[in-house]
C-alpha cells in the first residue's frame, strides 16, 4: 500500500514538475485548428516538455490581432504571416533579421523572393498558394462549346464566356469580383501580369500601372463584364458549385468544396489564359505565407526550431490536403504522391510556375487599396480602363514620393 | 376619449394592421426560415412549403462553431454589468439629487453632454488605453465601458428628485448613516426606477457593437452581435440558415425582456423626452 | 447648502465616468494632434493642427461627410413623417392600441446588427424582394451591389428600424393633450385635419423639433449597418464618416488622424446642437442616442 502510494506520489509529482517547467511557443496561424494540431502534435512528441499554444486567426480579423498584440507588448512567438502583410511589418522593424539564421534552409524552400527586403530575409516561406481557372464542363457542352478544348487564350476565354451567357438559360459565364474592393487586384492583375505589365516597375521606385500593356489587360478583362456575374468571390463559388456560373477564378480550396456540395459536377481545372497563342504567359496570382519572429518574442530559438519542423513538406502537406489553402514551399514538392492520384491539384502546382505576386514594399497596403479603389471604378463603368489605370499611377507616385 | 374612440373607423384599423404587419413581418420571416430546412431562400410559394421545420440550423452553429460562445459571452457581459450599472446610477443618482455638493452642476452638465456626444470619440483611446493595460480581448474590456454610461444616473436623479425626502430625512435625524438610508429606506423604494435603468441597460449592453468590436481580437471573446456580422462575413456568408439562427437567438432575450418590461423600455425613452 | 456627506454615492460611478469617460475625451483630443501608430509608439510626434488640416483637405473626408449627409437628409422627412402619421393613428385608437403599439415599437429594441442581417436576406440577389420583382415580371435589382442603389437601400432598412420608436415619442406627447381642448374643438365644427393642424401640430411640436434633433445625431453616427452590410462600398457609395474614422484607425493604424476626425464629428454634431437650441431655446436634453 505504502509503495503504491510512493509511486503514485512520484509519478503525480513528475506529471507536475513538467507542465510547471514546460516550454511553451505560442503560435498563431491562419488554418483550423484540426488541420494543424497533428502537425503540432507530432512536434511535441518529438521535443518533450515543449507545448505549443496554437491559436487560429481569420483573414478578416487576423492582422488587426497581430498588431493589437505587438502594440500591446505580446506578440506571438512564431506567426504565420500573409506575403502582402510582410512589407509593412517589416518596414516597422518589428520582425527579426533571419538571413544567417535560417542560411542551411535556403535550398530546400522557394519563395525566399517574398519573405525578404533589401537582402535582407524576415521570414521562411511556408505555404504557396495560387488562382486558377474552374470551368463548368457541362455549361461549356450546353452552350454548344468543345469542353474538350482548355481555354488557352484571351479570346478563348470570351469566346466560352459569351456562349454560356447567351446560350445557357440561368446561367452567367464569368465571375467577376465586385462589392469587395479588397481581392480586386488579385482577380485582374494575372491578366496583367500575363501581358507583360506590373504594378511598380523592378527598382520600386515607380508606378506601371498605366502601361500599355496594362490598359489593353483590363480592356480585355472589362469586355467580359456583359456576360459576367458582379458578385462577391463567396456568391460565385456558390453559383458554381449550383451550376450556374461557367468560369470562376478560385483556389484548391474549391476543389473540396465542390467534393463535398456537389459531386457530380463536372469541371476541369484549368491554367489562366495567356492573352495569345504565342504572346505573353498564363500568369496568375501568387500568394506565400511565410514564418516570422517577432522582436517581442522570448522564446525565439525555440519558435525557430519550430519554424524549421513546419517547413518541412512532409509536415506542411497534410495541412494542404485537409484546407486546400496552399500547399508547401519546398523545392521537393512535385515528388509527392498526392498530386498522382488528384490532377485537378496538380494543376495548381503547374500555375504556381508562372504565377506572380504583388510588390513587396512597405507602402503596399496603400498601393494595394489606391489599385483596387481603381479598378472598382473602371468596373462600374465610371472611369474607362485608361482613365483608371493613369489615376492609380499618379496617386501611387504621389504615395511613393512622400516620406 | 369617448367620442374620438367610437370615430374610429376599419380605415385606420386597416392602416394600422398593415404598419404592424410590415413592423413584425422581416422577423418573423427571419425566425421561419432559421427553423427550416435547407441554405437557400424561400421565396415561390413551392419554397415555403419545402421549408418544412427544422432544427438543424440551430444545431449546426451551437455545436460546431463559435456561436455558443459568443452567446455565453455576451451573457457573461450583461450579467455583470447591468446589475452594476443599476446600483451604481441609483447611489449616484441619489446623491446628485439629495446632496447639494461642489461640482454637483458640472457632474450634470458632463453626463448630459456625454449622453448626447457621439460614443465614437471615445473609441480610440479606450482601445489604447486597454492595451497597454494589457486587458485587451477580456471580459474587463467588454464590462467597464458600460460602467461610465450616464443615462441611469441622469435618470435615477431626476426619480429621486420627484421622490420625496421625508423618510431619509427622518432617519438622517434618527443618526443613521448615510450608507444605511441609500440601503435600507432609499433601494428598495427605488423599484419602478430601477427596473427602467436595469432593462434600457440590458438592451444597450446586450445590442453594443462598436466598442466590443474594437476591444476585442480573438473569436473566442467576441459578443453576440459582433460574432454575428464577422460570421455573417467569412465563408458563410450565403449560409443563410445559420445566419439567421443566429439572429434569432440573439434576439430572444430582448424579445423576453420586452415582453415583461416594454412599459419600462418606454418609459426610458420617453424620460429621454421629458424636460 | 455645501453638504458633502451623502455624496460618497457618486463615487463608483463618478470614477468609472472619470476613467472610462471623461479622461478618454481629453485623451482623444490630445491624440488628434498626434501623429500616432501603435505599432511604432517610438515614432509618435506632436503635428499640431496637421491632422484637422489633413481631414478638411481630404477627399475621403468630404465624401464620407456628403455621405452621411444625404443619408441624413434622406431619411429624417420620410421617418418623421411616417411617425408623426403613425402616432396620430395610434392615438385614434381604443381597442387593441396596445397591440399596435408593442408591434410598431418592437424594432426599435433590436440589435442593428439583426436587423442589418435580416435586410441582407430580403436584399440578396435570391432573396425575397427579387422573388417578388421576379413573380411581378421585373428584372432583379441589385440592392447592395448598385452603387446608386447600396445606400438608399440602407435608408429603407433604417427608417423601418427607427419609425417605431419616434411614433412612440410623439404619441406620449399627443396624450398630454387635454382632453377638453379636443371637445371644444369638435364643438366649433373643427374636422380632423383642421384640429391636427390647429392643435396637436403646435402642442407637440417640441417633441418633433426634438426627434429632428435626436434622429439627426443618431444617422451622423451610423456604422453598424455598413459594416455588415457593404463595408463602406460598393465604389464607396456607402462609407459614412464612422466607419471611415474606423478604417482609419483600425485599418492604418493612424489613431491621431482618427481621433481628429472623432473631434471633427463631434463639432459637426455639436453645430447642429446648438441650432437646436436656438429653435426650442432650451437646455440641452436628456437625449437618448440609440
Amino acid at each position: 500500500m505504502a509503495a503504491v502510494a510512493l509511486l503514485l506520489g512520484i509519478a503525480l509529482g513528475s506529471g507536475c514538475a513538467k507542465s510547471s517547467s514546460k516550454n511553451v511557443i505560442v503560435f498563431w496561424q491562419f488554418s483550423p485548428l484540426a488541420a494543424i494540431q497533428p502537425v503540432l502534435d507530432r512536434y511535441e512528441a518529438a521535443h518533450p516538455g515543449v507545448h505549443v499554444r496554437v491559436e487560429q486567426l481569420t483573414w478578416q480579423s487576423g492582422r488587426e490581432k497581430i498588431v493589437a498584440a505587438i502594440a500591446a507588448g505580446r506578440p506571438p512567438d512564431l506567426c504565420e504571416l500573409g506575403s502582402t502583410f510582410l512589407p509593412g511589418l517589416v518596414a516597422d522593424s518589428t520582425l527579426i533579421d533571419l538571413t544567417d539564421s535560417t542560411a542551411n534552409l535556403r535550398s530546400d524552400l522557394v519563395g525566399w523572393d517574398v519573405s525578404s527586403y533589401k537582402g535582407r530575409v524576415y521570414g521562411i516561406p511556408w505555404m504557396l498558394g495560387t488562382r486558377a481557372l474552374f470551368v463548368n464542363d457541362n455549361l461549356v457542352n450546353e452552350a454548344k462549346m468543345d469542353a474538350g478544348a482548355p481555354i488557352l487564350t484571351w479570346d478563348d476565354l470570351r469566346a466560352k464566356v459569351q456562349a454560356i451567357s447567351e446560350r445557357c438559360p440561368g446561367a452567367r459565364g464569368f465571375g467577376m469580383n465586385a462589392g469587395e474592393r479588397e481581392i480586386l487586384f488579385k482577380k485582374f492583375m494575372p491578366f496583367a501580369w500575363g501581358n507583360g505589365g506590373n504594378i511598380l516597375d523592378s527598382a520600386m521606385t515607380r508606378s506601371v500601372m498605366g502601361s500599355p500593356q496594362n490598359i489593353e489587360a483590363l480592356q480585355f478583362y472589362l469586355s467580359l463584364k456583359p456576360y459576367s456575374l458582379l458578385d462577391r468571390q463567396e456568391m460565385h463559388e456558390q453559383a458554381f458549385i449550383k451550376g450556374r456560373l461557367g468560369v470562376v477564378i478560385s483556389g484548391p480550396w474549391l476543389i473540396r468544396k465542390l467534393a463535398q456540395e456537389a459531386p457530380k459536377l463536372v469541371y476541369s481545372v484549368q491554367l489562366m489564359p495567356q492573352p495569345a497563342k504565342n504572346r505573353g504567359t498564363h500568369a496568375s496570382f501568387a500568394g506565400a505565407e511565410v514564418l516570422g519572429i517577432f522582436r517581442g518574442s522570448k522564446k525565439k530559438d525555440a519558435a525557430l526550431d519550430l519554424a524549421r519542423f513546419l517547413v518541412k513538406p512532409e509536415n506542411t502537406m497534410p495541412v494542404y490536403i485537409a484546407t486546400g489553402n496552399a500547399f508547401p514551399a519546398s523545392v521537393s514538392v512535385g515528388t509527392d504522391t498526392y498530386w498522382d492520384r488528384f490532377p485537378q491539384d496538380a494543376r495548381f502546382l503547374d500555375q504556381l510556375k508562372t504565377a506572380v505576386g504583388p510588390p513587396l514594399h512597405p507602402k503596399w497596403v496603400q498601393i494595394e487599396e489606391i489599385v483596387n479603389g481603381e479598378l472598382e471604378e473602371a468596373i462600374y463603368g465610371k472611369k474607362t480602363a485608361e482613365q483608371a489605370l493613369h489615376s492609380a499611377d499618379q496617386r501611387i507616385d504621389a504615395v511613393l514620393a512622400s516620406p | 376619449m369617448t367620442a374620438r374612440a367610437r370615430r374610429s373607423s376599419v380605415p385606420v384599423y386597416a392602416a394600422l394592421g398593415a404598419i404592424a404587419l410590415v413592423s413584425l413581418a422581416p422577423l418573423l420571416y427571419m425566425a421561419r426560415v432559421s427553423l427550416g430546412r435547407g441554405g437557400d431562400l424561400p421565396v415561390t410559394p413551392s419554397d415555403w412549403l419545402a421549408q418544412g421545420f427544422s432544427l438543424e440550423h440551430y444545431r449546426a452553429i451551437l455545436t460546431g462553431g463559435p456561436m455558443a460562445r459568443f452567446a455565453l459571452n455576451s451573457i457573461v457581459v450583461t450579467v455583470v454589468a447591468v446589475p452594476l450599472q443599476v446600483l451604481f446610477a441609483a447611489a449616484a443618482g441619489h446623491a446628485l439629487a439629495r446632496v447639494r455638493f461642489v461640482g454637483r452642476g458640472v457632474f450634470l452638465a458632463l453626463a448630459t453632454a456625454f449622453l448626447i456626444l457621439p460614443r465614437q470619440v471615445t473609441l480610440v483611446p479606450l482601445y489604447l488605453l486597454l492595451s497597454r493595460a494589457g486587458l485587451l480581448d477580456t471580459y474587463l474590456a467588454l464590462i467597464l465601458p458600460h460602467l461610465a454610461d450616464p443615462f441611469g444616473v441622469l435618470f435615477m436623479a431626476h426619480y429621486y428628485q420627484t421622490m420625496s425626502a421625508e423618510l431619509e430625512e427622518a432617519a438622517r435625524t434618527d443618526g443613521w448613516s448615510s450608507a444605511a438610508i441609500f440601503w435600507r429606506i432609499v433601494l428598495p423604494l427605488s423599484g419602478p426606477g430601477l427596473a427602467v435603468v436595469g432593462v434600457n441597460g440590458f438592451l444597450i449592453t446586450w445590442n453594443a457593437f462598436l466598442h466590443p468590436l474594437v476591444l476585442t481580437t480573438s473569436e473566442s471573446m467576441r459578443t453576440l452581435p459582433v460574432g454575428l456580422a464577422l460570421f455573417a462575413q467569412s465563408e458563410y456568408a450565403v449560409d443563410w440558415g445559420a445566419l439567421l439562427a443566429g439572429s434569432t437567438l440573439a434576439t430572444l432575450p430582448v424579445v423576453v425582456a420586452f415582453a415583461f418590461f416594454q412599459r419600462q423600455i418606454v418609459e426610458g425613452v420617453l424620460k429621454g423626452s421629458s424636460r | 447648502m455645501r453638504r458633502l456627506r451623502g455624496a460618497q454615492g457618486l463615487a463608483p460611478w463618478g470614477l468609472f465616468f472619470a476613467a472610462f469617460g471623461i479622461f478618454p475625451l481629453v485623451y482623444a483630443l490630445a491624440l488628434s494632434f498626434l501623429a500616432y501608430n501603435p505599432l511604432r509608439p517610438d515614432l509618435v510626434r506632436w503635428v499640431g493642427l496637421d491632422n484637422y488640416i489633413r481631414a478638411l483637405q481630404s477627399p475621403s473626408f468630404w465624401h464620407a461627410l456628403r455621405t452621411t449627409v444625404i443619408f441624413v437628409v434622406g431619411t429624417l422627412p420620410v421617418t418623421l413623417t411616417l411617425a408623426y402619421t403613425v402616432s396620430g393613428l395610434l392615438a385614434s385608437v381604443r381597442r387593441g392600441a396596445g397591440f399596435f403599439r408593442a408591434a410598431i415599437f418592437f424594432p426599435a429594441t433590436l440589435s442593428m446588427v439583426v436587423i442589418a442581417l435580416v435586410f441582407k436576406s430580403l436584399y440578396a440577389e435570391e432573396g425575397l424582394l427579387n422573388g417578388w420583382l421576379g413573380a411581378m415580371g421585373l428584372s432583379r435589382v441589385h440592392w447592395l451591389q448598385d452603387p446608386a442603389l447600396a445606400l438608399p437601400s440602407i435608408m429603407l432598412m433604417d427608417i423601418w428600424a427607427s419609425v417605431g420608436y419616434y411614433a412612440i415619442l410623439i404619441l406620449a406627447a399627443r396624450k398630454t393633450l387635454p382632453e377638453e381642448q379636443f371637445e371644444a374643438a369638435r364643438l366649433e365644427g373643427l374636422t380632423r385635419l383642421q384640429i391636427e393642424r390647429r392643435i396637436v401640430l403646435p402642442h407637440v411640436r417640441p417633441v418633433l423639433l426634438f426627434v429632428v434633433l435626436l434622429n439627426t445625431i443618431r444617422s451622423f453616427q451610423i456604422f453598424i449597418e455598413v459594416f455588415v452590410l457593404t463595408r463602406g462600398g460598393p465604389l464607396e457609395s456607402t462609407l459614412t464618416l464612422v466607419y471611415h474614422l474606423y478604417e482609419r484607425a483600425f485599418y492604418h493604424f493612424e489613431m491621431g488622424y482618427a481621433s481628429a476626425l472623432a473631434y471633427l464629428l463631434l463639432l459637426v454634431v455639436g453645430a447642429i446642437l446648438l441650432v437646436q437650441r436656438r429653435f426650442l431655446g432650451g437646455d440641452p436634453m436628456e437625449a437618448r442616442a440609440r
